[in-house]
């Protein structure tokens, strides 16, 4: 456990002034900047909106709109890519692979960093929301304080519910940049994923695409937007799949892949069945006709 | 006791692109071992195999007396390498990039303070190390590997890249931590003049087979047991007729004799004034450092 802490500590000290974290910075406060300055321009509609019982409300959603189907998913693509690259552009790889500590260690402690980061990022977002409730009424006298009282139940459900929904990117873009050294790759491919993601939004089928969730909880209760699978259960399965594929490929990196290849190749197959197994168990009896066609996209994840 | 010892290593990419065939090698503690062998010989995929970079095929790796497959963790705290390129974070100074390294071997703090004089960069400041000379660098990359009061060095190619100045300012603190802190160094190069001021013992690696091993006076010896001694006499014909045994080439007036060793050179002149020859020149050429490296890797 000491072995962790400390790896965790270093693997900390490799995000001072990396672009990483300044991105963490500037991605968490950049909307709510925007929709302050607006709010203190157009003072007196926020007069109005401070008056409200509902301004906490309002102002999440507003936030929430541009952050969940784009902003936050080009955020994670970025952060994650960048994390990996800190190692890559700097050749470090091969001399933390040779420091005194196991590869779960440095994957782990790697993971939870980027989980802070994570983590991080919806703290400074939500400080920003409830800033730019308060300020206007800090430099305007004629601008009331929020009226409504701080909907803190209700802060952290939706905060939980759009980090659950932001968890495949996070899971298949820490695989994607963890085992391609040219970022330009997975950052590429996670755009693409990202934008034939946002094209499939209306599709039928929509739960099954894992870039897809941020943007769907956001969406949530609009009645054009069909929603048959249970889409959290999706977002955690997607994500223990990428995590777990990840790990075990990360273990393998010292090796020549190509001469393991089969013994990865039933690893992941396990990890796919099990991961099968677990969504087939998350999904609700009402979704019966939607397990078929996951099965079918399982299947076409594996041989792809 | 070695403080490395390699038996029958082998590695391969595929069945087609063997890298390392056999390799042994034995690197007695408080030595400094040059590794050398030309761009391409395997000198890199040893070091990596040895340091657990790359999983060993075949063959028995055990550094400071314990198998590093069993002992990865305990063998790797006693290890301070430099692959290639320095790893530094370019973004962070000298002193956080040591803190990062500080924080896993859990040294002391004022460990950072000492390995940064030791390498002559205690003045560097808040100087980010994307800003250093390619030397700085190399010195950081050094600093890194001896956070750890290690007691073994393995560094690939560690002067590459270096101009004279920096070559010279590399070699003489790896001198002085093998001397004053006995820390056993095992350097590869393709730089022959490098490891000839450098090491005490020498291992040469062609096409992923060991070509030599042994102490640098092993590697003289072979320097001084072969060459050649040009020789011109009054008489061409009978001088070739008595020097038949020797191999011999002739190239207008002169002799070409190969010769084993210096004891050749007096045998042959002994040889040609008895049969009354007289000799007007004989200039011995001996092999100097490269030519023995190119006759043991051809």
């Amino acid at each position: 456990m000491t072995t962790f802490l400390y790896s965790f500590q270093s693997e900390w000290i490799k995000l001072r002034r990396s672009s990483a974290l300044w991105l963490t910075l500037v991605g968490g406060l950049l909307i709510p900047a925007i929709i302050l300055i607006a709010r203190l321009i157009r003072y007196k509609q926020t007069s109005q909106e401070n008056a409200l019982e509902q301004v906490w409300t309002i102002l999440f959603n507003r936030c929430w709109e541009n952050m969940a189907i784009l902003v936050l998913p080009v955020g994670i693509i970025l952060v994650a890519s960048l994390i990996h690259q800190i190692e890559y552009r700097n050749n470090a790889w091969k001399q933390l692979l040779t420091s005194p500590q196991s590869l779960h260690t440095i994957f782990w402690s790697k993971y939870l960093v980027v989980f802070l980061m994570l983590f991080g990022f919806f703290i400074l977002l939500n400080l920003g929301i409830y800033l730019t409730g308060v300020i206007p009424a800090l430099f305007y006298s004629s601008i009331p304080f929020p009226k409504g009282k701080f909907p803190i139940a209700f802060f952290v459900e939706k905060n939980l519910y759009f980090m659950l929904g932001i968890l495949p990117i996070l899971g298949f873009q820490y695989l994607m940049s963890l085992h391609i050294k040219n970022f330009i790759v997975p950052i590429g491919i996670g755009f693409a994923l990202l934008v034939a993601s946002l094209i499939g939004i209306s599709w039928e089928h929509n739960y099954t695409l894992p870039y897809n969730y941020a943007a769907i909880e956001y969406l949530m209760g609009n009645r054009h937007l069909p929603i048959q699978g249970n889409i959290r259960s999706w977002a955690v399965s997607y994500f223990f799949l990428a995590t777990i594929i990840s790990y075990v490929l990360f273990l393998f990196k010292n090796q020549d892949l190509r001469l393991h290849y089969g013994k990865v190749l039933i690893i992941v197959f396990i990890l796919n069945l099990l991961w099968v197994i677990c969504i087939w168990g998350f999904s609700t009896k009402k979704n019966i006709t939607s397990k078929s066609s996951m099965l079918i996209n399982i299947q076409y994840v594996v041989h792809s | 006791m070695n403080a490395i010892e390699v038996k029958n290593l082998g590695y391969q990419f595929s069945k087609n692109q063997i890298i390392l065939q056999n390799i042994s090698l034995c690197v007695p503690e408080g030595s400094i071992y040059g590794f050398l062998g030309p761009n391409g010989a395997g000198k890199t995929t040893t070091l990596r195999l040895i340091l657990g970079l790359l999983k060993k095929q075949n063959g028995d790796i055990s550094i400071l007396g314990k198998a590093l497959e069993r002992n990865r963790i305990e063998v790797l705290q006693k290890i301070g390498s430099l692959i290639e390129t320095p790893s530094i974070y370019s973004h962070l100074t000298a002193k956080e990039n040591l803190e990062i390294w500080r924080k896993i071997y859990q040294c002391p703090k004022n460990r950072i303070e000492e390995v940064l004089h030791l390498v002559g960069l205690e003045d560097v400041g808040s100087k980010k190390t994307g800003q250093f000379s390619l030397g700085m660098k190399q010195r950081i990359g050094i600093a890194i590997a001896l956070l750890h009061n290690p007691k073994l060095l393995i560094l690939d190619e560690p002067t590459n890249g270096l101009d004279p100045n920096g070559m010279i300012e590399i070699r003489d603190l790896l001198k002085s931590l093998n001397k004053n802190y006995g820390i056993t160094i095992l350097i590869s190069s393709h730089l022959l003049s490098e490891i000839e001021k450098l090491t005490t013992h020498i291992g040469v690696i062609h096409q992923g087979k060991m070509k030599f091993e042994g102490t640098l006076e092993a590697f003289f010896k072979l320097k001084n047991e072969s060459g050649n001694v040009k020789i011109r006499t009054n008489s061409l014909m009978k001088t070739t007729e008595l020097l038949q045994n020797y191999g011999i080439s002739v190239q207008d007036n002169t002799i070409e004799v190969k010769i084993q060793s210096e004891l050749d050179v007096a045998s042959i002149l002994k040889t040609l004034i008895t049969n009354d020859i007289a000799v007007y020149e004989a200039t011995t050429n001996q092999n100097n450092i490269e030519t023995v490296f190119m006759n043991l890797i051809n």
